[in-house]
């Protein structure tokens, strides 16, 4: 590795590290677990680092970063269908706390969401992630998954559908 | 309720422009239906960001930026790649022995005793990579259970295959790459805990011992998607000759 190459690799490591809070809860968001979301977390930042000199100064690293997160998502889905294995989608996200009556209820909430949230299909999920956690405009959010905007937002629709029914109809809805 | 699922959302994403807004919220005030599935929706994504918003609260301090490499130091020195950023970090073939000898004469004897174990564990692991389909069990005659999960290429041409071995409360998964009419194993990764390392088995852990490994491994490898049944039973066939 030059030296270019590694002043590169240090300079995005700083700049990584600012966006490294958000980077988790979208890796964590579209990967359907907490421990999958760091993995895939830290295949993203490995991928990134190694790859710095492709990254183009002005243009949005978290973006950048979110595509490569996408891409590394769908490469191990596309591998695990060819295993024929798949990963439990109530393997949901656990969350360390408080105790009583009303946070138990609340977890059960979140838990709720974040199991809506692993069912559905991944192109769904990441464009869910984008545009509602991470508050990415549809446009960005196309550009990042690399589809047109009416995909987008028919995507977004059906996953806030699918989410709809989940969290409000099915036994237990959230009230 | 005359609004689409994807007009419902482009306005509650703020994504609606001034004049078909205005309309919205005009309708809005009369249908009691597009009120209810506007509020379901927001307290809907509400409960999402809610749900996902731990990492935002974990401080960023020097144990995860070292779990995810982020140790913001410069690399002033040309020094070999750290462990996580080798492209194979397997130590040397006789670093791999673990062994321990007293003397020269015990080394030299651990030495021949590994090294024949190794040749014989290795040729096993050949035959099975060689000529197992995918997804079919091969029992070797050193007691492991080895299953290819599937072949791919390599950036550079090499026919590799992921595989499955276990050994007793041993289960690893590794990545192999057919190189000059051989197997030669990329990464290892312990799928199930517990039981003896991996270096008595013949070969060394080779990047870690979580999934990030694997993935790393594929990454640096280049790999194409996986290879079609069809496909890998031509290559089983002629022997890995290409076409």
């Amino acid at each position: 590795m030059s030296q270019q190459k590694r002043d590169e690799a240090f300079d995005i490591r700083r700049e990584i590290v600012a966006i490294l809070p958000r980077l988790r809860r979208f890796c964590m968001a579209i990967a359907r677990s907490a421990d999958a979301g760091d993995d895939l977390c830290q295949a993203t930042i490995e991928r990134a680092l190694s790859r710095a000199d492709q990254f183009e100064t002005g243009t949005r690293l978290d973006s950048w970063m979110y595509r490569i997160a996408k891409n590394i998502l769908i490469d191990q889905a596309r591998r695990l269908k060819t295993r024929g294995t798949e990963i439990d989608v109530d393997d949901a996200l656990s969350i360390a706390g408080d105790d009583g009556v009303q946070i138990v209820e609340r977890r059960s909430d979140l838990a709720r969401a974040r199991s809506a949230m692993a069912a559905l299909p991944e192109d769904q999920r990441i464009v869910l992630a984008l545009v509602v956690l991470d508050g990415k405009s549809y446009k960005e959010a196309a550009d990042i998954m690399d589809v047109p905007m009416g995909t987008i937002m028919s995507r977004l629709a059906r996953a806030r559908r699918t989410i709809d029914i989940q969290l409000n109809t099915m036994p237990g809805a959230i009230a | 309720m005359t609004y689409s699922d994807e007009q419902i959302c482009a306005y509650l994403d703020g994504l609606m422009d001034q004049d078909d807004a205005a309309s919205f919220e005009a309708a809005l005030a009369n249908d009691e239906e597009l009120q209810m599935a506007l509020d379901r929706l927001s307290k809907n994504d509400a409960a999402l960001r809610e749900a996902f918003e731990m990492p935002m609260h974990e401080a960023v301090d020097d144990t995860m930026l070292q779990r995810f490499g982020l140790n913001v130091q410069p690399i002033t020195n040309a020094a070999a790649p750290k462990r996580s950023e080798a492209a194979n970090d397997n130590p040397s073939f006789w670093s791999r022995r673990s062994f321990a000898a007293g003397g020269a004469i015990a080394a030299a004897l651990a030495i021949f005793l590994v090294s024949q174990n190794m040749r014989s564990s290795q040729t096993e692991l050949f035959k099975a990579l060689e000529s197992t389909p995918s997804g079919v069990i091969a029992q070797l005659d050193d007691g492991r259970k080895l299953t290819p999960k599937l072949t791919f290429t390599s950036s550079d041409g090499r026919f590799c295959r992921e595989y499955e071995s276990s050994q007793a409360q041993v289960r690893e998964t590794s990545i192999a790459c057919r190189e000059s009419g051989d197997w030669r194993i990329q990464a290892t990764v312990k799928t199930a805990p517990s039981g003896p390392s991996s270096s008595e088995n013949g070969y060394a852990v080779a990047s870690g011992d979580d999934g990030a490994a694997l993935t790393r491994a594929y990454d640096q490898l280049g790999a194409s998607d996986p290879l079609t049944a069809e496909a890998e039973r031509a290559l089983v066939t002629s022997g890995w000759q290409k076409n």
